[in-house]
């Protein structure tokens, strides 16, 4: 007879219902919306390597641009892509995504622009130093110089030093 | 009958009763829609109430990749639906595969077996979220019935 | 007033089909917020069975393959039509229709046509889930009317005759009391709720007879529903209650004993889990049996 009992006390205590518009506010650390700050990012393809089920894709890479796609209908909010940027461009916001009434919807598309070499100017995906940063490797001088050159400039940048141990400063304008 | 119209019209908005299928999900979803039901989040205040047979239902909750063999199911369950209907996909795997995307087994995106009218994004969505593409599915069957009215005239 | 009219204003208005499904709505309302606030819940809005009542009427309608048309929309309308004959008969306050000799049997007849259409429309719709269920309602049908009929039998018994008016018009007496406690028993199986819940165990055997019912027709078997529940908790409250002389007042405690029966049962059903069929069975042929008779015996010293 205890579930009488129960019933009334339930009947009299306060219903413990939420409203569909008063939204129950996630956890602070609730992984919810994955946004991207396009700005920071450098077209590293961590997010894309890390991605399980491929939500996050690099497509159409044209010259110095190329488009990060998020599809919020593929992502499983595990947050390794956030965890793993390594210039903090992805963040999960505490709130679920927005309802979609049809695909295109959750789909989102940045186009990221390359960053140019400091001497040659052809695109380039930076070292990423913040990922660098929190495995506290502290980069050489010498070596952190030259985070910003292309592939190209940064062999002949170290060859140049090579030739200068060997050589003298003199050298080059032999 | 013309007399009833807006008062149908309006019935259908307050009273969206669904039907719950899985189509090979792995429960993450099933578990929060039972949780849109619990005292908490109640979906009795919306009127929408869970229905055991798909020809009393209005919307069509489908959660799961739709493996092989559910999507003869799933197709099968929504042309018994008597129209108006609409079909509410809930989390990621119906909307794209999610996961499963790619696996020779899977018939995903639900999108191409039945038309779907409210993606709830998540992996699993929030029992709230499920209850707001509820409330927006519903909201949508009175257009529906408009269509199919006019292209059976 | 001519006996026509008189008979077409309680078919149709009180306590017919208008003031009968008005009622039958606050009623099906009632079970629903009731069982919500005690599970603590909101529970559905005040005009929620309106609106289902509606929504239904306006759905398309789905005639399964190998099923008659005739037999899929003649057996809803059947038993609605049987439920408003039923209210048109009682003598509730404000009822335009005279009792008759005999008004009591014949209601006892129109009374078990929503059981009968529900079973034929369960064995009908090719559905295993509505057979099965339709199998159950037979058998339970076995059960529950054992102590109702004993209930209305006795209390016939008693006045020493089968006219409605003269059982409300009696004195109450232990063999009411008696009676009320048999037709107690019987009432939460005529209305499939539970613990009797067998025949349409929702979930279980998905929506039971109806489960092939869609659109129009399964508008009508809700409607007759809550019209089932306006009659049963009426008879119950017509049977036991003190007959006044003021109208106004009667009717007034109509109202509340039928509410007072609905909120019980439906704090009944919050509070118990549906039991097999052979267990109601044993609880119908055992206890039902016992008030039946203790209510028979009574009657008849």
């Amino acid at each position: 007879m205890s579930i009488f009992q129960t019933l009334l006390h339930n009947s009299r205590s306060k219903a413990l219902t939420h409203h569909p518009d008063d939204r129950v506010e996630p956890p602070n650390r609730y992984r919810g919306q994955v946004v991207q700050d396009a700005s920071l990012c450098v077209g590293c393809t961590t997010c894309a390597y890390v991605c399980s089920p491929s939500a996050i894709t690099f497509e159409d890479q044209v010259g110095d641009h190329v488009a990060w796609q998020y599809d919020a209908g593929r992502c499983t909010f595990c947050g390794r892509c956030v965890a793993f940027c390594p210039t903090h461009a992805l963040s999960s916001v505490p709130q679920p995504t927005p309802l979609a009434t049809t695909r295109d919807e959750q789909l989102t598309v940045h186009h990221i622009q390359y960053q140019a070499c400091a001497d040659c100017g052809k695109p380039i995906i930076p070292l990423p130093l913040a990922a660098l940063d929190t495995f506290s490797l502290p980069l050489q001088t010498a070596i952190a110089e030259r985070v910003h050159l292309c592939e190209a400039c940064r062999k002949r940048a170290a060859s140049e030093t090579v030739k200068r141990s060997f050589l003298g400063e003199k050298t080059h304008d032999r | 009958m013309k007399l009833l119209t807006p008062l149908i019209a309006r019935s259908r908005v307050k009273s969206p009763w669904v039907y719950c299928a899985n189509s090979g999900s792995c429960n993450g979803c099933d578990i929060e829609i039972a949780a849109a039901l619990s005292p908490r989040y109640d979906a009795e205040q919306t009127g929408a109430l869970r229905q055991g047979s798909p020809k009393h239902a209005d919307i069509l909750i489908v959660t799961g990749p739709v493996t092989l063999r559910a999507g003869a199911a799933i197709r099968d369950i929504y042309d018994q639906m008597p129209s108006p209907k609409a079909v509410v996909a809930v989390g990621s795997c119906p909307a794209s595969g999610g996961v499963f995307s790619g696996s020779p087994t899977v018939e995903a995106p639900l999108g191409d077996i039945i038309p779907v009218d409210v993606y709830v994004p998540g992996c699993p969505p929030r029992p709230q979220e499920i209850l707001r593409g509820v409330i927006q599915a519903a909201g949508k069957l009175n257009d529906k019935d408009r269509e199919r009215e006019e292209e059976q005239s | 007033m001519s006996d026509v009219l008189s008979y077409l204003v309680a078919l149709l208005l009180w306590p017919g089909l208008a003031g009968g499904a008005l009622l039958g709505w606050l009623f099906l309302w009632l079970q629903r917020k009731l069982t919500a606030r005690m599970q603590r819940r909101f529970g559905p809005p005040f005009y929620q069975p309106f609106y289902d009542f509606f929504k239904l009427l306006g759905k398309q309608t789905v005639i399964p393959r190998g099923v008659n048309p005739l037999l899929f929309y003649g057996l809803p309308t059947a038993s609605l039509a049987a439920m408003l004959c039923v209210l048109a008969l009682m003598p509730v306050p404000g009822n335009p229709v005279h009792s008759f000799a005999g008004d009591l049997i014949v209601l006892i007849y129109l009374l078990e046509v929503p059981a009968l259409c529900d079973v034929l429309a369960g064995f009908s719709s090719r559905s295993l889930y509505g057979q099965v269920s339709a199998a159950r309602e037979t058998l339970l049908s076995l059960g529950y009317n054992l102590p109702f009929l004993a209930a209305l039998i006795a209390l016939a018994l008693q006045v020493g005759s089968f006219r409605l008016d003269d059982l409300v018009n009696a004195p109450l007496s232990l063999v009411h009391v008696l009676a009320a406690a048999a037709f107690l028993l019987a009432v939460p199986a005529r209305l499939k709720s539970n613990p009797f819940s067998i025949a349409n165990a929702e979930q279980e055997i998905l929506a039971g007879v109806h489960t092939e019912y869609n659109g129009a027709p399964l508008a009508l078997f809700e409607l007759t529903h809550g019209l089932e529940l306006v009659a049963l908790a009426g008879l119950f409250t017509l049977v036991i209650m003190p007959a006044l002389s003021s109208g106004l007042a009667e009717l007034a405690i109509y109202l509340l004993i039928s509410t007072a029966s609905v909120i019980a049962l439906s704090v009944l059903a919050a509070g118990t889990a549906r039991i097999k069929v052979q267990q109601a069975m044993r609880f119908y042929w055992r206890w039902g049996l016992v008030a039946a008779l203790i209510a028979l015996v009574a009657a008849w010293l």
